[in-house]
Protein backbone atom coordinates (compact mmCIF):
# COMPACT_ATOMS: atom_id res chain seq x y z
CA UNK A 1 0.00 0.00 0.00
CA UNK A 2 1.49 3.58 -1.03
CA UNK A 3 2.11 6.05 1.71
CA UNK A 4 -0.81 8.93 1.44
CA UNK A 5 0.37 11.78 0.24
CA UNK A 6 -0.41 15.03 1.86
CA UNK A 7 -2.69 16.14 0.21
CA UNK A 8 -5.12 13.26 0.62
CA UNK A 9 -4.91 13.44 4.03
CA UNK A 10 -6.06 16.84 4.39
CA UNK A 11 -9.04 15.90 2.39
CA UNK A 12 -9.48 13.12 4.31
CA UNK A 13 -9.04 15.05 7.52
CA UNK A 14 -11.79 17.57 5.61
CA UNK A 15 -14.46 15.13 5.60
CA UNK A 16 -14.70 14.57 8.83
CA UNK A 17 -15.23 17.77 9.76
CA UNK A 18 -11.13 18.05 10.97
CA UNK A 19 -8.92 21.21 9.45
CA UNK A 20 -5.18 21.20 10.91
CA UNK A 21 -3.05 23.83 9.93
CA UNK A 22 0.17 22.69 7.40
CA UNK A 23 2.85 22.36 10.01
CA UNK A 24 0.74 19.75 11.76
CA UNK A 25 -0.40 17.91 8.39
CA UNK A 26 3.52 16.69 7.95
CA UNK A 27 3.15 15.24 11.45
CA UNK A 28 0.02 13.67 11.02
CA UNK A 29 0.71 12.07 7.75
CA UNK A 30 4.01 10.72 9.27
CA UNK A 31 1.55 9.09 12.03
CA UNK A 32 -1.14 7.62 9.77
CA UNK A 33 1.42 6.21 7.25
CA UNK A 34 3.10 4.67 9.97
CA UNK A 35 0.13 3.05 11.29
CA UNK A 36 -1.08 2.13 8.04
CA UNK A 37 2.33 0.17 7.46
CA UNK A 38 2.76 -1.62 10.46
CA UNK A 39 -1.28 -2.87 10.93
CA UNK A 40 -0.15 -5.56 8.30
CA UNK A 41 1.97 -7.40 10.71
CA UNK A 42 -1.04 -8.57 12.32
CA UNK A 43 -2.01 -10.05 9.14
CA UNK A 44 1.51 -12.61 10.47
CA UNK A 45 -0.68 -14.32 13.15
CA UNK A 46 -2.97 -16.94 12.72
CA UNK A 47 -6.50 -15.78 13.81
CA UNK A 48 -8.84 -18.06 13.08
CA UNK A 49 -7.47 -20.41 16.61
CA UNK A 50 -8.92 -17.44 18.46
CA UNK A 51 -11.15 -18.38 20.99
CA UNK A 52 -14.18 -16.93 20.12
CA UNK A 53 -17.41 -17.18 18.12
CA UNK A 54 -16.13 -17.20 14.85
CA UNK A 55 -17.79 -16.99 11.44
CA UNK A 56 -17.57 -20.65 11.38
CA UNK A 57 -19.10 -21.23 14.68
CA UNK A 58 -22.26 -18.95 13.59
CA UNK A 59 -22.49 -20.92 10.51
CA UNK A 60 -22.55 -23.77 12.34
CA UNK A 61 -25.28 -22.85 14.50
CA UNK B 1 7.58 5.98 56.31
CA UNK B 2 4.92 3.69 55.20
CA UNK B 3 1.14 4.11 55.26
CA UNK B 4 0.95 1.37 57.99
CA UNK B 5 3.58 2.75 59.78
CA UNK B 6 1.90 6.60 59.64
CA UNK B 7 -1.22 4.51 60.33
CA UNK B 8 0.21 2.78 63.51
CA UNK B 9 1.64 6.51 64.44
CA UNK B 10 -1.48 8.32 64.35
CA UNK B 11 -3.59 5.76 66.24
CA UNK B 12 -0.55 6.07 69.25
CA UNK B 13 -1.27 9.88 68.44
CA UNK B 14 2.50 10.52 68.47
CA UNK B 15 1.91 12.23 65.09
CA UNK B 16 -0.91 14.04 64.35
CA UNK B 17 -2.67 13.77 60.32
CA UNK B 18 -2.61 17.56 60.93
CA UNK B 19 1.20 17.01 61.21
CA UNK B 20 1.26 14.89 58.15
CA UNK B 21 -0.47 16.86 55.98
CA UNK B 22 1.18 20.15 57.04
CA UNK B 23 4.63 18.15 55.91
CA UNK B 24 3.37 17.20 52.81
CA UNK B 25 2.31 20.80 51.95
CA UNK B 26 6.12 22.42 52.99
CA UNK B 27 7.72 19.67 50.72
CA UNK B 28 5.15 20.67 47.65
CA UNK B 29 6.23 24.36 48.25
CA UNK B 30 9.63 23.64 48.35
CA UNK B 31 9.75 21.13 45.53
CA UNK B 32 7.02 21.37 43.24
CA UNK B 33 8.57 24.43 41.06
CA UNK B 34 10.95 22.22 39.57
CA UNK B 35 9.60 18.81 39.79
CA UNK B 36 5.99 19.87 38.56
CA UNK B 37 3.94 17.44 40.01
CA UNK B 38 1.10 18.71 41.36
CA UNK B 39 -1.19 21.23 39.14
CA UNK B 40 -3.35 22.26 42.08
CA UNK B 41 -2.94 21.88 46.38
CA UNK B 42 -5.68 21.90 48.57
CA UNK B 43 -4.14 22.99 51.06
CA UNK B 44 -6.72 24.89 53.08
CA UNK B 45 -9.13 21.86 52.58
CA UNK B 46 -6.67 19.22 53.69
CA UNK B 47 -5.46 21.12 56.82
CA UNK B 48 -9.12 21.09 57.89
CA UNK B 49 -9.89 17.66 56.94
CA UNK B 50 -6.71 16.79 58.60
CA UNK B 51 -7.99 18.69 61.92
CA UNK B 52 -11.22 16.46 61.82
CA UNK B 53 -9.52 13.23 61.17
CA UNK B 54 -7.33 14.28 64.56
CA UNK B 55 -10.81 14.42 66.18
CA UNK B 56 -12.00 11.80 65.33
CA UNK B 57 -8.74 9.09 65.61
CA UNK B 58 -8.67 10.93 69.08
CA UNK B 59 -12.09 9.36 69.92
CA UNK B 60 -10.74 6.27 69.19
CA UNK B 61 -12.80 6.53 65.99
CA UNK B 62 -10.19 5.19 63.25
CA UNK B 63 -11.87 4.31 60.51
CA UNK B 64 -8.67 2.27 58.89
CA UNK B 65 -5.47 2.25 57.84
CA UNK B 66 -6.01 5.34 55.60
CA UNK B 67 -8.03 7.14 58.07
CA UNK B 68 -5.60 10.33 57.97
CA UNK B 69 -3.38 10.22 55.74
CA UNK B 70 -2.36 12.46 53.12
CA UNK B 71 -2.83 11.28 49.24
CA UNK B 72 -3.37 13.08 45.72
CA UNK B 73 -4.67 11.89 42.61
CA UNK B 74 -4.36 12.15 38.65
CA UNK B 75 -6.11 15.22 37.49
CA UNK B 76 -8.06 12.52 35.32
CA UNK B 77 -10.53 12.17 38.17
CA UNK B 78 -13.40 14.26 39.17
CA UNK B 79 -12.98 15.68 42.56
CA UNK B 80 -15.97 17.45 43.77
CA UNK B 81 -15.96 21.44 43.71
CA UNK B 82 -11.85 21.15 42.62
CA UNK B 83 -10.88 21.90 39.33
CA UNK B 84 -10.22 18.82 37.49
CA UNK B 85 -8.10 19.35 34.13
CA UNK B 86 -7.32 16.17 32.27
CA UNK B 87 -3.73 17.88 31.84
CA UNK B 88 -5.17 20.27 29.08
CA UNK B 89 -6.09 23.56 28.34
CA UNK B 90 -9.62 21.93 27.02
CA UNK B 91 -10.36 21.65 30.84
CA UNK B 92 -8.86 24.57 32.71
CA UNK B 93 -12.30 25.57 34.04
CA UNK B 94 -13.66 22.62 34.59
CA UNK B 95 -14.72 21.87 37.99
CA UNK B 96 -16.72 18.53 38.74
CA UNK B 97 -19.40 18.58 41.16
CA UNK B 98 -18.81 15.15 42.25
CA UNK B 99 -16.10 12.63 42.99
CA UNK B 100 -15.02 9.88 40.94
CA UNK B 101 -15.77 6.71 42.53
CA UNK B 102 -12.29 5.76 43.19
CA UNK B 103 -11.63 9.48 45.17
CA UNK B 104 -14.94 9.53 47.58
CA UNK B 105 -13.91 5.80 48.82
CA UNK B 106 -10.75 7.20 49.41
CA UNK B 107 -11.90 9.85 51.14
CA UNK B 108 -15.02 7.47 52.98
CA UNK B 109 -11.84 5.37 54.16
CA UNK B 110 -10.53 9.40 55.90
CA UNK B 111 -7.57 9.52 53.64
CA UNK B 112 -6.99 13.48 52.91
CA UNK B 113 -7.04 15.10 49.76
CA UNK B 114 -3.83 17.17 49.56
CA UNK B 115 -3.87 17.69 46.01
CA UNK B 116 -3.76 16.93 42.22
CA UNK B 117 -1.37 15.46 39.90
CA UNK B 118 0.18 16.92 36.85
CA UNK B 119 -0.28 14.14 34.03
CA UNK B 120 0.44 14.05 29.90
CA UNK B 121 -2.41 16.16 28.64
CA UNK B 122 -5.47 14.43 28.02
CA UNK B 123 -3.34 11.11 29.27
CA UNK B 124 -2.17 10.82 25.49
CA UNK B 125 1.42 10.40 25.24
CA UNK B 126 3.90 13.27 25.54
CA UNK B 127 2.96 17.18 24.88
CA UNK B 128 5.09 19.50 23.30
CA UNK B 129 4.25 22.39 25.50
CA UNK B 130 2.58 21.21 29.09
CA UNK B 131 -0.16 23.37 29.83
CA UNK B 132 0.52 23.11 33.39
CA UNK B 133 4.20 22.88 34.00
CA UNK B 134 6.91 20.06 32.40
CA UNK B 135 6.68 17.16 35.01
CA UNK B 136 10.42 16.24 35.43
CA UNK B 137 11.72 13.01 37.11
CA UNK B 138 13.10 13.43 40.90
CA UNK B 139 16.12 11.44 40.35
CA UNK B 140 17.19 13.48 37.62
CA UNK B 141 15.20 16.86 36.28
CA UNK B 142 16.38 16.77 33.01
CA UNK B 143 14.21 13.33 32.15
CA UNK B 144 10.88 12.23 32.06
CA UNK B 145 9.53 10.52 35.04
CA UNK B 146 6.91 8.60 32.37
CA UNK B 147 3.43 9.26 31.88
CA UNK B 148 0.44 9.51 31.61
CA UNK B 149 0.47 9.53 35.07
CA UNK B 150 3.71 11.81 35.49
CA UNK B 151 2.84 13.51 39.10
CA UNK B 152 1.60 10.52 40.64
CA UNK B 153 4.50 8.48 40.47
CA UNK B 154 7.13 11.61 40.76
CA UNK B 155 4.99 12.75 44.00
CA UNK B 156 5.86 9.42 46.04
CA UNK B 157 9.27 9.34 44.36
CA UNK B 158 10.12 12.50 46.00
CA UNK B 159 7.93 12.24 49.19
CA UNK B 160 5.84 15.09 48.65
CA UNK B 161 3.02 12.46 49.38
CA UNK B 162 3.07 8.82 50.81
CA UNK B 163 0.64 7.80 48.35
CA UNK B 164 -1.73 8.63 44.93
CA UNK B 165 -4.20 7.29 42.08
CA UNK B 166 -3.20 6.70 38.93
CA UNK B 167 -4.65 5.68 35.63
CA UNK B 168 -3.28 2.77 32.83
CA UNK B 169 -4.59 2.42 29.78
CA UNK B 170 -1.38 0.63 28.22
CA UNK B 171 1.03 1.01 31.20
CA UNK B 172 0.44 4.55 32.56
CA UNK B 173 0.82 4.16 36.21
CA UNK B 174 3.55 0.93 36.07
CA UNK B 175 5.75 3.01 33.28
CA UNK B 176 6.33 5.83 35.79
CA UNK B 177 6.33 4.06 38.85
CA UNK B 178 9.29 1.96 36.92
CA UNK B 179 10.98 4.85 36.04
CA UNK B 180 10.61 6.86 39.83
CA UNK B 181 11.59 3.75 41.48
CA UNK B 182 8.37 3.19 43.05
CA UNK B 183 5.21 0.59 43.11
CA UNK B 184 2.13 0.84 41.04
CA UNK B 185 -0.53 -1.38 40.51
CA UNK B 186 -3.11 -1.97 37.55
CA UNK B 187 -5.98 -4.08 38.93
CA UNK B 188 -8.08 -6.30 36.57
CA UNK B 189 -10.11 -4.77 34.04
CA UNK B 190 -13.86 -3.73 36.33
CA UNK B 191 -12.03 -4.37 39.08
CA UNK B 192 -11.39 -0.72 40.07
CA UNK B 193 -14.44 2.21 38.85
CA UNK B 194 -14.16 4.40 36.17
CA UNK B 195 -16.60 6.28 36.94
CA UNK B 196 -14.93 9.83 36.92
CA UNK B 197 -12.06 8.94 35.20
CA UNK B 198 -11.88 11.46 32.60
CA UNK B 199 -9.98 8.29 29.68
CA UNK B 200 -11.08 7.23 26.58
CA UNK B 201 -14.58 5.79 27.74
CA UNK B 202 -12.68 2.88 25.89
CA UNK B 203 -12.36 -1.46 27.48
CA UNK B 204 -9.13 -0.03 28.81
CA UNK B 205 -8.66 2.86 31.21
CA UNK B 206 -7.88 1.75 34.76
CA UNK B 207 -7.42 3.34 38.09
CA UNK B 208 -4.93 1.95 40.61
CA UNK B 209 -2.65 2.76 43.45
CA UNK B 210 0.91 4.11 43.32
CA UNK B 211 3.14 3.71 46.02
CA UNK B 212 6.49 3.26 48.11
CA UNK B 213 5.33 0.01 48.95
CA UNK B 214 3.44 -3.22 48.28
CA UNK B 215 1.73 -3.30 51.25
CA UNK B 216 0.74 0.58 50.90
CA UNK B 217 -0.66 0.04 47.78
CA UNK B 218 -2.21 -3.06 48.89
CA UNK B 219 -3.72 -1.16 51.08
CA UNK B 220 -5.06 1.49 48.42
CA UNK B 221 -6.56 -1.41 46.56
CA UNK B 222 -8.58 -2.45 48.93
CA UNK B 223 -9.82 0.72 49.74
CA UNK B 224 -10.98 1.28 46.17
CA UNK B 225 -11.80 -1.84 44.46
CA UNK B 226 -15.15 -3.69 44.34
CA UNK B 227 -18.16 -3.53 42.58
CA UNK B 228 -19.71 0.06 41.14
CA UNK B 229 -22.92 0.33 39.70
CA UNK B 230 -22.18 3.67 37.88
CA UNK B 231 -19.52 1.59 35.78
CA UNK B 232 -21.00 -0.50 33.26
CA UNK B 233 -17.68 -2.29 33.42
CA UNK B 234 -17.87 -3.06 36.95
CA UNK B 235 -17.29 -6.75 38.13
CA UNK B 236 -18.73 -8.20 41.29
CA UNK B 237 -15.46 -10.37 41.99
CA UNK B 238 -14.99 -10.06 45.72
CA UNK B 239 -11.85 -7.80 47.34
CA UNK B 240 -10.20 -10.14 49.57
CA UNK B 241 -7.53 -8.82 52.58
CA UNK B 242 -4.30 -7.69 50.30
CA UNK B 243 -2.77 -6.53 53.21
CA UNK B 244 -2.65 -10.18 54.56
CA UNK B 245 -1.28 -11.37 50.98
CA UNK B 246 1.42 -8.88 51.99
CA UNK B 247 2.83 -11.15 54.78
CA UNK B 248 2.69 -14.53 52.78
CA UNK B 249 6.15 -15.82 51.57
CA UNK B 250 6.57 -16.19 47.81
CA UNK B 251 8.58 -19.54 48.69
CA UNK B 252 6.86 -22.41 46.45
CA UNK B 253 5.42 -19.48 44.13
CA UNK B 254 5.97 -20.87 40.29
CA UNK B 255 7.55 -17.68 38.29
CA UNK B 256 6.97 -17.93 34.37
CA UNK B 257 9.49 -15.18 32.47
CA UNK B 258 7.74 -13.94 29.27
CA UNK B 259 10.52 -14.65 26.70
CA UNK B 260 9.71 -12.28 23.77
CA UNK B 261 10.29 -9.51 25.96
CA UNK B 262 13.70 -10.78 26.64
CA UNK B 263 14.28 -11.33 23.37
CA UNK B 264 13.49 -7.64 21.80
CA UNK B 265 16.78 -5.95 21.02
CA UNK B 266 14.57 -2.68 22.42
CA UNK B 267 15.44 -4.49 25.92
CA UNK B 268 18.58 -2.27 27.21
CA UNK B 269 21.36 -3.82 29.49
CA UNK B 270 20.78 -1.74 32.76
CA UNK B 271 17.14 -2.92 32.67
CA UNK B 272 18.41 -6.41 31.66
CA UNK B 273 20.72 -6.71 34.24
CA UNK B 274 18.18 -5.88 36.76
CA UNK B 275 15.59 -7.83 36.06
CA UNK B 276 18.20 -10.79 36.13
CA UNK B 277 18.92 -9.85 39.52
CA UNK B 278 15.18 -9.78 40.39
CA UNK B 279 14.82 -12.91 38.95
CA UNK B 280 17.98 -14.26 41.25
CA UNK B 281 16.21 -12.44 44.30
CA UNK B 282 12.92 -14.15 43.79
CA UNK B 283 14.49 -18.15 43.27
CA UNK B 284 16.33 -17.24 46.95
CA UNK B 285 12.88 -16.38 48.22
CA UNK B 286 12.12 -20.46 47.49
CA UNK B 287 9.97 -19.54 44.07
CA UNK B 288 10.61 -21.46 40.98
CA UNK B 289 11.57 -19.92 37.64
CA UNK B 290 10.42 -20.88 34.42
CA UNK B 291 10.74 -19.28 30.68
CA UNK B 292 7.36 -19.29 28.93
CA UNK B 293 6.55 -18.09 25.71
CA UNK B 294 3.74 -16.28 24.58
CA UNK B 295 4.00 -15.96 20.70
CA UNK B 296 3.28 -12.43 19.04
CA UNK B 297 3.17 -10.61 22.34
CA UNK B 298 4.62 -7.79 20.80
CA UNK B 299 1.87 -6.93 18.64
CA UNK B 300 -0.34 -5.85 21.81
CA UNK B 301 0.49 -1.90 20.90
CA UNK B 302 -0.74 -2.58 17.30
CA UNK B 303 -3.75 -3.80 18.26
CA UNK B 304 -4.24 -1.32 20.83
CA UNK B 305 -3.24 1.52 18.71
CA UNK B 306 -6.09 -0.13 15.86
CA UNK B 307 -8.76 -0.23 18.59
CA UNK B 308 -8.16 2.46 21.32
CA UNK B 309 -6.76 5.50 18.75
CA UNK B 310 -10.07 5.68 17.37
CA UNK B 311 -12.16 5.55 20.42
CA UNK B 312 -9.78 8.85 21.30
CA UNK B 313 -10.10 10.05 18.68
CA UNK B 314 -14.17 10.12 18.74
CA UNK B 315 -13.84 11.24 22.35
CA UNK B 316 -12.56 14.46 21.73
CA UNK B 317 -13.68 15.04 18.02
CA UNK B 318 -15.79 18.07 18.88
CA UNK B 319 -13.15 19.51 20.59
CA UNK B 320 -10.93 18.51 18.03
CA UNK B 321 -12.83 20.50 14.91
CA UNK B 322 -13.98 23.76 17.87
CA UNK B 323 -10.84 24.14 19.84
CA UNK B 324 -7.88 22.16 18.60
CA UNK B 325 -5.53 25.13 19.66
CA UNK B 326 -6.29 24.65 22.91
CA UNK B 327 -4.57 20.71 22.28
CA UNK B 328 -0.67 20.58 22.45
CA UNK B 329 0.70 19.88 19.55
CA UNK B 330 1.75 16.30 20.07
CA UNK B 331 -1.68 14.84 21.54
CA UNK B 332 -3.97 17.09 18.54
CA UNK B 333 -1.72 15.52 16.00
CA UNK B 334 -1.85 12.03 17.54
CA UNK B 335 -6.10 12.63 17.94
CA UNK B 336 -5.94 14.07 14.25
CA UNK B 337 -4.41 10.62 13.18
CA UNK B 338 -6.36 8.62 15.09
CA UNK B 339 -9.38 9.87 13.42
CA UNK B 340 -7.79 8.33 9.74
CA UNK B 341 -7.74 4.50 11.11
CA UNK B 342 -9.94 2.48 9.44
CA UNK B 343 -12.95 1.20 11.30
CA UNK B 344 -12.14 -2.05 8.96
CA UNK B 345 -9.21 -2.90 10.98
CA UNK B 346 -10.70 -3.33 14.14
CA UNK B 347 -12.27 -6.76 13.83
CA UNK B 348 -8.73 -8.27 13.49
CA UNK B 349 -7.33 -6.42 16.10
CA UNK B 350 -9.92 -7.20 18.56
CA UNK B 351 -9.82 -11.52 17.48
CA UNK B 352 -6.21 -10.34 18.09
CA UNK B 353 -6.86 -9.41 21.69
CA UNK B 354 -8.68 -12.00 22.29
CA UNK B 355 -6.33 -14.80 20.95
CA UNK B 356 -3.82 -13.10 23.31
CA UNK B 357 -6.49 -13.27 26.57
CA UNK B 358 -6.49 -16.86 25.95
CA UNK B 359 -2.35 -17.37 25.75
CA UNK B 360 -2.04 -15.23 28.67
CA UNK B 361 -5.00 -17.20 30.91
CA UNK B 362 -3.27 -20.78 29.19
CA UNK B 363 0.42 -19.55 30.33
CA UNK B 364 -1.14 -18.96 33.91
CA UNK B 365 -2.27 -22.34 33.83
CA UNK B 366 1.33 -23.62 34.43
CA UNK B 367 2.70 -20.66 37.11
CA UNK B 368 1.19 -18.53 39.16
CA UNK B 369 2.61 -15.24 38.04
CA UNK B 370 4.39 -13.99 35.01
CA UNK B 371 7.26 -10.99 35.20
CA UNK B 372 8.88 -9.03 33.27
CA UNK B 373 11.16 -5.82 33.05
CA UNK B 374 8.52 -2.79 33.06
CA UNK B 375 10.11 -0.88 30.76
CA UNK B 376 13.07 -1.18 27.93
CA UNK B 377 14.96 1.04 29.99
CA UNK B 378 15.41 3.61 32.43
CA UNK B 379 14.39 7.22 32.07
CA UNK B 380 15.01 9.04 28.89
CA UNK B 381 15.60 12.59 28.67
CA UNK B 382 12.69 15.26 28.00
CA UNK B 383 12.89 15.51 24.07
CA UNK B 384 9.25 15.92 22.97
CA UNK B 385 9.67 17.12 19.31
CA UNK B 386 7.10 17.02 16.49
CA UNK B 387 7.47 14.18 14.36
CA UNK B 388 9.82 14.33 11.43
CA UNK B 389 9.46 10.73 9.40
CA UNK B 390 7.32 7.78 9.13
CA UNK B 391 10.70 6.08 11.20
CA UNK B 392 10.26 8.32 14.13
CA UNK B 393 6.05 7.63 14.07
CA UNK B 394 6.39 4.40 14.47
CA UNK B 395 8.85 4.31 16.90
CA UNK B 396 6.86 7.37 18.86
CA UNK B 397 3.39 4.75 18.03
CA UNK B 398 4.77 1.45 18.19
CA UNK B 399 8.00 1.91 20.08
CA UNK B 400 9.25 0.23 22.61
CA UNK B 401 8.14 2.37 25.92
CA UNK B 402 4.80 0.48 26.13
CA UNK B 403 6.13 -2.87 24.75
CA UNK B 404 6.02 -4.79 28.23
CA UNK B 405 2.97 -3.02 29.66
CA UNK B 406 0.32 -2.86 26.82
CA UNK B 407 -0.53 -6.38 26.19
CA UNK B 408 -1.52 -6.59 29.81
CA UNK B 409 -4.06 -3.52 29.32
CA UNK B 410 -5.26 -5.36 26.59
CA UNK B 411 -6.13 -8.67 28.28
CA UNK B 412 -7.24 -7.07 31.51
CA UNK B 413 -4.75 -8.93 33.70
CA UNK B 414 -4.17 -7.31 36.86
CA UNK B 415 -0.06 -6.23 36.95
CA UNK B 416 1.80 -4.47 39.44
CA UNK B 417 5.47 -2.56 38.99
CA UNK B 418 8.18 -2.32 41.81
CA UNK B 419 11.26 -1.16 41.87
CA UNK B 420 14.29 -3.60 41.37
CA UNK B 421 17.14 -1.66 40.83
CA UNK B 422 19.38 1.25 39.12
CA UNK B 423 21.40 1.35 35.96
CA UNK B 424 24.89 2.49 35.60
CA UNK B 425 23.38 6.02 35.37
CA UNK B 426 21.61 5.66 38.83
CA UNK B 427 18.40 5.75 37.26
CA UNK B 428 15.57 3.04 38.51
CA UNK B 429 13.58 0.55 36.80
CA UNK B 430 10.98 -1.68 37.55
CA UNK B 431 10.00 -5.70 37.69
CA UNK B 432 6.53 -5.97 36.53
CA UNK B 433 4.54 -9.26 37.94
CA UNK B 434 1.16 -10.18 36.28
CA UNK B 435 -1.41 -12.59 37.65
CA UNK B 436 -4.72 -14.29 36.82
CA UNK B 437 -7.58 -12.08 36.52
CA UNK B 438 -8.99 -11.33 39.86
CA UNK B 439 -5.64 -12.69 41.38
CA UNK B 440 -4.46 -9.22 42.81
CA UNK B 441 -3.63 -11.49 45.73
CA UNK B 442 -0.44 -12.93 44.42
CA UNK B 443 0.86 -10.37 43.04
CA UNK B 444 0.81 -8.75 46.23
CA UNK B 445 2.63 -11.75 47.91
CA UNK B 446 5.11 -11.99 45.32
CA UNK B 447 6.03 -7.91 45.09
CA UNK B 448 6.05 -7.61 49.15
CA UNK B 449 7.92 -10.72 49.31
CA UNK B 450 10.58 -9.10 47.41
CA UNK B 451 10.43 -6.11 48.93
CA UNK B 452 11.01 -7.77 52.17
CA UNK B 453 14.90 -8.85 51.18
CA UNK B 454 15.36 -5.85 49.13
CA UNK B 455 15.95 -2.06 49.11
CA UNK B 456 14.92 -0.30 46.14
CA UNK B 457 11.72 1.23 47.27
CA UNK B 458 14.21 2.27 50.20
CA UNK B 459 16.47 4.90 48.14
CA UNK B 460 15.03 8.42 47.91
CA UNK B 461 16.10 10.20 44.70
CA UNK B 462 19.43 12.70 45.69
CA UNK B 463 17.72 15.39 43.63
CA UNK B 464 15.36 15.96 46.44
CA UNK B 465 17.57 16.67 48.86
CA UNK B 466 19.94 18.89 46.39
CA UNK B 467 16.69 20.46 45.68
CA UNK B 468 16.20 20.97 49.24
CA UNK B 469 19.37 22.96 49.62
CA UNK B 470 18.92 25.24 46.83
Amino acid sequence: MPDLTLDQVRDALAALGLRPDEDDLADVAFRVNATLERVRDLDRVDLDEAYFLSDKDLKNE
Amino acid sequence: MSVLDLSAQLRARSVGSKELVSACLANIEKSNAKLNAFITVCADAALEAATRADQEIGKGDQRGPLHGIPFAVKDQFWTRGIRTTNGSRLFSDFVPNTDATVVARMLNAGAILVGKLNMMELGFGPTLDPPYGVPRNPWDLTRTPGGSSSGSASAVAADLVPVTLGADAGGSIRLPAALCGVVGMKASRGHVSRYGLMGFGGWFDCAGPLGRTASDCAIVLGAIAGFDANDPQSSVAAVPDYLAACSESAHGMRIGVVREFLETDQLQQGARNAFESALAALKELGASIQTVSIPNIDLASTAQTIIAEPEAAAWYREQLIERPGDIDVLPRCRLFAASLIPASFRPRAVRFVQRLQQQVDETLESVDVLVSPTTTGAAPPITATRIRSKEEAWRTVFGGRNLCTSPFSLTGHPAISIPCGFTSEQLPVGLQIVGKAFREDTLFRVAASYQRVTEWHRVSPQTITRLQNA
